[in-house]
């Protein structure tokens, strides 16, 4: 027996204060040697940047392994404060607010054992749910 | 479908909607089956109760919104992030963004995330929504509404998504809630009002369940 889901919404132009994370696209450990960049920019279908897009990203660690781990939006614990990461766990988890030209960098590392790494594109107007693509 | 007698239903502009029909995937070894986990260095324990993370209480009525996230076979969701963001009681969002003319409430910014417990209850501390005025025609106003954004343990659960306050009546006028074109889908997004979840002399309880996606077939 299966329910019907909640239906999605239009993620609206306000969740600039409540979803971006520092580091947020920044998934490889600080200063790891094979670190790979992956940017780009999103566009509308006239071609122009799209500024207020979210992207998140999710990856099997180098590994294969398909576990994530916690830490993609590490807050200060007593002050509550976002600190960004740690720098050292691999979260396999990106979240990237697009800028006024409509880029995004990603640094992380090749996923181990696919050739892809899985994108849900959040943004105003878009009705859909979000279902995950793939680069 | 079920045929409304509501708005002409919200679209997003044209340029941003696909042109081609969505692919399914049914590849069982997808990455996306698989998803992101939190933690509690992720998410501090103020972080749920919106009126607290000041120095001042915010204006407005204080509400509690709680509910179970659960998959549609019924199976709760555990552990996962719930986050959400919302205006003040006057309808201002704090964002540079929201030109509305309303003001801002220096004890409020209006963002909150938790992790769901053993059951995949969630539950938020805030205070209700201001309604406010949208789409460059003066006359019409979005009902009060708090955005959602959820995980589940695929990727393919995640869902972004707004709630509703039952009663409002702003809520058959409004183009986005009717983007969802069925009308028993549109319920889904409005709360309850449950006296039950009130805690008392300090918070009105508000009940909202939410059934994700069971991923790719
Ligand atoms: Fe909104």
């Amino acid at each position: 027996m299966t329910g019907r889901r909640t239906p999605p919404q239009t993620i609206g132009p306000y969740f600039g204060y409540a979803l971006p994370r520092p580091d947020g696209g920044r998934i490889a450990p600080t200063g790891h040697p094979e670190t790979i960049t992956v940017h780009g920019r999103v566009l509308d279908g006239q071609g122009e940047p799209v500024d207020d897009a979210l992207l998140e990203f999710w990856q099997p660690a180098p590994d294969g392994s398909r576990t994530g781990a916690p830490g993609s939006l590490r807050r200060e614990a007593v002050g509550g404060a976002a600190v960004g990461r740690d720098g050292v766990a691999f979260t396999g988890f990106g979240r990237v607010a697009t800028g006024a030209d409509g880029g995004y960098v990603l640094r992380t590392l090749r996923p181990g054992g696919v050739p892809y790494l899985s994108v849900c594109v959040l943004a105003r107007g878009l009705l859909q749910h979000p279902s995950p693509g793939r680069t | 479908m079920t045929a409304t007698d509501g708005p002409e239903p919200y679209t997003g502009a044209l340029s941003r909607q696909p042109r081609n029909a969505l692919v399914v995937v049914d590849d069982p070894d997808a990455v996306e089956l698989t998803g992101p986990v939190f933690g509690t260095a992720d998410v501090t324990e103020p972080d749920a109760d919106l009126t607290r993370q000041h120095p001042g209480q915010p204006l407005g009525e204080r509400i509690t919104v709680t509910g179970r996230v659960q998959d549609r076979a019924g199976r709760p969701v555990r552990g996962q992030l719930v986050e959400i963001w919302q205006a003040n009681a006057a309808g201002r969002y704090a964002h540079r963004r929201d030109q509305h003319d309303a003001p801002l409430d220096p004890n409020f910014t209006g963002a909150g995330r938790c992790l769901t417990d053993e059951q995949g209850r969630y539950r938020f501390t805030t205070i209700r929504p201001g309604a406010y005025p949208w789409g460059g025609n003066s006359r019409s106003w979005r009902p009060a509404h708090i955005h959602f954004s959820l995980f589940g343990t695929a990727f393919t659960q995640r869902l972004v998504t707004q709630m509703y306050f039952p009663g409002d009546p702003l809520l058959p006028l409004d183009p986005i809630w009717h983007a969802v074109r069925d009308a028993a889908d549109r319920q889904r997004l409005v709360a309850a009002y449950d006296p039950e979840l009130s805690v008392p002399g300090r918070s009105l309880g508000y009940r909202w369940d939410v059934v994700l996606d069971a991923g790719p077939r």
